[in-house]
């Protein structure tokens, strides 16, 4: 089948949208002023990038303190997801309909109202400002998006080949982790990312829930945003795309070498 | 593997497939269940497989009651149609894979299963994905990946009518010798005839979830004790007569009879017209169609029964000849 | 495999329990001698809670003061950035749970935030009378350290930095800069579309209003002015009148204003505006060594005087480690922490110029404040007092009724 020429400029138009305001906020992270009309900063500096790696915001900490709680949240949020999905398509029971709609309230309400709404409770039960409380708050923002994409995983994967493993001698555990496991991957993948930038990217959850003990990339980068030094923001923002992509990259690195390394079991 | 099912009813949800079914199957046995989509073959062989539970009866294998055993603990294989061939797997791990679950170390059970592999004559496809293979190849792997299994009972669920016609005569072949190179008991469900009867050392016919018969290819293709039985096979006329003092009599027919006097139809196949010997039995040619291995003729006798016959090689009649064709009949069968 | 998420999760729980520091030894901070508060507060940790914002403020915080605090006082400072309406709206809530160890010790505040938290009782105290650097180095006299925006401080907060409004433009452009309010309009008509200020009730728009009605109106009235509509709208007509006259020149006309006194310089950088205002009075100096502004900005005032006001910082009703708190606000007002401040982040210091020593004084005068702003002395002597805190939602109430697209 020939590519339709129209094809090829919607597919380069869409690659513009994307990359090019990218390309915008890396020139910005080292602009020391850039006054209209140029198209080309007047001037370069590299404070920022300094205050970034050598400022007293210790990025490595706050990179990893940002990443295992956002990893966290993805992974909890997958295995609800899975153990959700499994639960509504192939099992019958009373209240099932209400226990999947149920799922998807999160969505229906804003986060910060949420956040607001929730904060009494957690105060009480002594999880405010604590990094468990936040894992939670965001959990349940990201638990609905989990659940959706493993429903759909699990019901194309179906209970087929989980059937013919019992039929063969393997326990129900064994047969989910042999045969079923494998085929949820790429879904597992996405499940996971989804989790992830959910989480990565709250500010207002965040800042509530933890009170600002719990720190994270995007409680630092907003502030810097809010008070319109562009360079540093644009530094900051950087960091924080940067960093997502990276963990991304490695993540789908990972399951492609579990695929790969079931190959030679 | 002794199989013994008693007063079996099983479903899904309300809806009630199996109902009060009762069977047995001999060890080393080759049973086919038979019968129309919807009858409830499938049902059956999940039931006994464990995938589909019971809502009451008992399910005896080798004396131990397994009707509430977990799938995995029954002894029970399934080959099914799909052949659900494990796609993140190597053939020779689908094959070793019941090894696995039972604990056998790595290089026994690959070299297990190599030879399992030259069994179903694909030796040497160890190392392919099951993405990469046919539809024939895959059955026989995965019939090879049940008999790793080392099932006490063998089920196929219509494995064969995903194949092409050429493939399906060597697949009915290759079970067959295996079935009897490892004396396995075997349960085939089919809705196909021909497959039932071919195959099988007896066939159990199944209508709206009740058993009909159960019997060797020759009773319930020559014997059908229903007409529902004898409808399935087909390839039948009926031709009413009545019966007094044990002989019946028809336009053209008479015979012995062991039933009470009354009215009642005979049921008669193509098979017990002879067109190339004399008779009494008197037909017209109305239609002859040439399908290349034979040709079908269809002759109406004198009560108005229109019979279809094939004959092999060429033909020496036409279109409105009168036959004289000799109607053998042996235990005949008759039906109210 | 039910069993290994509930332990996992179980684990997570767990640990989450064990995740905060030191808290505050048994002492009751209202009552103690500053030796007690100096003992209950060694080896604690206290939250500093403020606009997070200024990274240079956040280092200087990080670095000098928290080492500062660390070697002498053995306090581990943890600054946390968040906007002030969401520190209120977060003790707020801690208070209606009834929740009595928060997590916020120390907060940087001013103005009518002070004056709203006082009066809900989100703020613990009075504590300045305990702190012995009030008296070393703070003018105890000056209306800025007994009232805040005219409200009476009751020691619930210290003095942090003095703020000063200050505007700015880019001489190489615009090479006479306006001196008073009539100046300014002549400004804007020769550099149409080309002068605006931050839509109120941003900060900065709203003390650059401010600025307007002293200069038209007198300062001295509004000091004790009562908070009723009426009676502002009448006394600040004169302001009115002028800013709706001054609308045409603006950019967009005065038909819209930008939202915030940070896009308003991002627009000064770009040179979409010749002209901007801030309330950090030496901050072009640090613009200008960022690279932000060209070399050419100079800072200036209206010969009448701009408005100065302190920022201060206060104590949360709930804090943990109040004697930690004390501490570390008394180490911040000395003149030492407050010279750093001064010479790192080119704000104005709170100490009193009469009490500081000959040598400590030689070290303020030492600093170089860099280029394009005017002295501490310049400043100081062109500075009007805020007027009361109530009176500010009224004046930002009738700006939006009266002047917006006039």
């Amino acid at each position: 089948m020939r590519k339709h020429p129209l094809l090829n400029i919607l597919l380069v138009t869409a690659l513009c949208c994307i990359f090019l305001p990218l390309a915008v906020v890396l020139l910005w992270s080292v602009t020391g002023r850039w006054p209209w009309p140029g198209l080309l900063p007047e001037s370069y500096t590299l404070r920022t990038v300094k205050e970034l790696f050598f400022g007293s915001a210790s990025l490595p900490k706050l990179l990893l303190s940002s990443i295992s709680l956002a990893l966290t949240v993805g992974i909890l949020g997958t295995v609800i997801g899975v153990l959700t999905a499994r639960a509504t398509e192939l099992y019958r029971f009373r209240g099932k309909s209400l226990v999947y709609m149920g799922s998807f309230f999160p969505l229906l309400v804003p986060g910060t109202v949420f956040a607001m709404g929730i904060q009494i409770t957690l105060i009480r039960l002594g999880l405010s400002d604590t990094v468990t409380g936040v894992i939670l708050v965001h959990l349940i923002a990201a638990v609905p998006y989990c659940i959706t994409i493993m429903t759909d995983v699990t019901r194309s994967v179906g209970s087929k080949l989980e059937q013919q493993a019992q039929v063969l001698g393997a326990t129900p555990l064994r047969s989910f982790f042999e045969v079923t496991l494998p085929s949820l991957l790429p879904g597992i993948l996405s499940s996971v990312s989804m989790g992830f930038i959910l989480s990565y990217s709250q500010y207002f959850t965040t800042l509530m829930v933890g009170g600002g003990r719990v720190k994270t990339i995007a409680l630092v980068l907003v502030p810097y945003i809010q008070s319109g030094d562009r360079a540093l923001s644009s530094v900051y923002s950087v960091a924080f795309v940067g960093s997502a992509l990276l963990v991304f990259f490695l993540f789908e690195g990972t399951i492609h070498s579990i695929q790969k390394g079931e190959d030679s079991l | 593997m002794k199989l013994k099912i008693e007063h079996l009813f099983s479903g899904y949800d309300s809806d009630v497939v199996l109902k009060d079914l009762s069977l047995e199957a001999a060890e080393g046995e080759f049973l086919s269940l038979l019968g129309p989509s919807g009858c409830g073959k499938s049902t059956l062989m999940k039931t006994i497989a464990g995938i589909v539970p019971a809502s009451s009866g008992r399910i005896l294998l080798d004396g131990q009651d397994i009707t509430n055993l977990p799938i995995h603990k029954r002894g029970t294989v399934v080959v099914f149609q799909d052949m659900r061939l494990f796609p993140h797997k190597s053939v020779a791990e689908n094959v070793a894979f019941p090894l696995k679950m039972q604990g056998v170390p790595k290089q026994e059970r690959l070299k297990t299963a190599e030879t399992l592999l030259e069994k179903v004559r694909m030796a040497g496809f160890g190392s392919r994905k099951p993405g990469e293979l046919s539809g024939g190849q895959q059955q026989r792997i995965a019939l090879a990946r049940a008999l790793a299994a080392q099932p006490k009972l063998l089920l196929l669920d219509e494995p064969f009518s995903a194949l092409d016609e050429n493939l399906r005569e060597d697949m009915r072949h290759l079970v067959l010798q295996l079935q009897k190179e490892f004396s396995m008991t075997v349960i085939l469900v089919t809705h196909d005839r021909e497959e039932a009867l071919s195959m099988s050392d007896r066939v159990a016919l199944l209508f709206d979830g009740k058993l009909s018969q159960i019997g060797t290819p020759r009773e319930v293709y020559e014997q059908p004790e229903t007409k529902q039985v004898a409808d399935y096979f087909g390839n039948c006329v009926y031709i009413p007569g009545h019966v007094e003092n044990g002989v019946f009599t028809a336009t053209g027919i008479r015979c012995c009879a062991s039933v009470p006097d009354g009215a009642y139809r005979i049921m008669l196949r193509p098979d017990c017209l002879d067109l190339n010997q004399t008779g009494t039995y008197v037909l017209q040619v109305e239609e002859i169609s040439f399908r290349g291995t034979d040709s079908l003729i269809c002759l109406r006798s004198q009560d108005g029964t229109l019979w279809k016959k094939s004959c092999a090689g060429p033909v020496a009649l036409q279109i409105g000849d009168i036959v004289n064709a000799r109607l053998t009949v042996t235990n005949p069968v008759l039906f109210p | 495999m039910k069993r290994i998420v509930a332990l996992l999760l179980v684990i997570v729980m767990v640990l989450g329990l064990f995740g905060c520091g030191a808290k505050e030894k048994e002492i009751d901070p209202a009552s103690a001698s500053w030796d007690e508060i100096l003992a209950a507060a060694k080896g604690t940790t206290v939250t500093f809670y403020g606009w997070g914002g200024d990274e240079n403020r956040n280092n200087w915080l990080n670095t000098t003061v928290a080492q500062h605090v660390k070697e002498n006082y053995d306090i581990t400072l943890e600054v946390v950035g968040m906007n002030i309406d969401d520190i209120l709206a977060k003790l707020s809530g801690e208070k209606q749970a009834g929740s009595n160890k928060g997590s916020i010790d120390m907060i940087w505040i001013n103005g009518e935030n002070f004056y709203s938290a006082k009066d809900n009782g989100l703020l613990w105290g009075p504590f300045t009378d305990k702190l012995p650097n009030m008296v070393t180095y703070i003018d105890l006299t000056d209306p800025e350290t007994l009232n805040d925006f005219c409200m009476p401080i009751d020691g619930y907060e210290a003095p942090y930095a003095k703020a000063q409004m200050v505007m700015y433009a880019d001489t190489a452009v615009t090479p006479d800069l306006p001196a008073s309010a009539a100046q300014l309009l002549e400004f804007a008509k020769a550099n149409p579309g080309k002068v605006t200020y931050p839509a109120l009730p941003d900060f900065t728009g709203s003390a650059f209003v401010r600025n307007i009605i002293y200069e038209l109106c007198g300062w001295e009235q509004f000091q004790t002015m009562e908070a009723d509509y009426d009676t502002v709208k009448a006394a600040i007509e004169p302001a009115l009148e002028y800013l709706r006259q001054l609308n045409p020149y603006l950019w967009n006309e005065g038909k819209t204003f930008p939202e915030s006194s940070t896009t308003v310089d991002s627009m000064f950088a770009d040179g979409e505006l010749v002209m901007a205002m801030s309330y950090g009075p030496f901050s072009v100096a640090t613009g200008i060594d960022q690279g932000l502004y060209t070399e050419t900005t100079q800072t200036f005032v209206f010969d009448n005087g701009t408005i100065g006001n302190t920022n201060y910082m206060a104590i949360g009703f709930n804090s943990p480690n109040k004697a930690g708190a004390m501490v570390v606000i008394n180490a911040i007002i000395s003149g030492e922490i407050q010279l750093t401040q001064y010479a790192e982040l080119r704000e104005l210091p709170v100490v009193a110029t009469e009490k500081l020593s000959a040598e400590e004084l030689a070290a303020f005068d030492a600093v170089d404040l860099g280029k394009g702003v005017l002295s501490q002395a310049q400043l100081l002597s062109h500075r009007l007092p805020e007027m009361p805190a109530s009176l500010v939602p009224i004046i930002e109430q009738i700006w939006l009724a009266e002047v917006v697209g006039k």
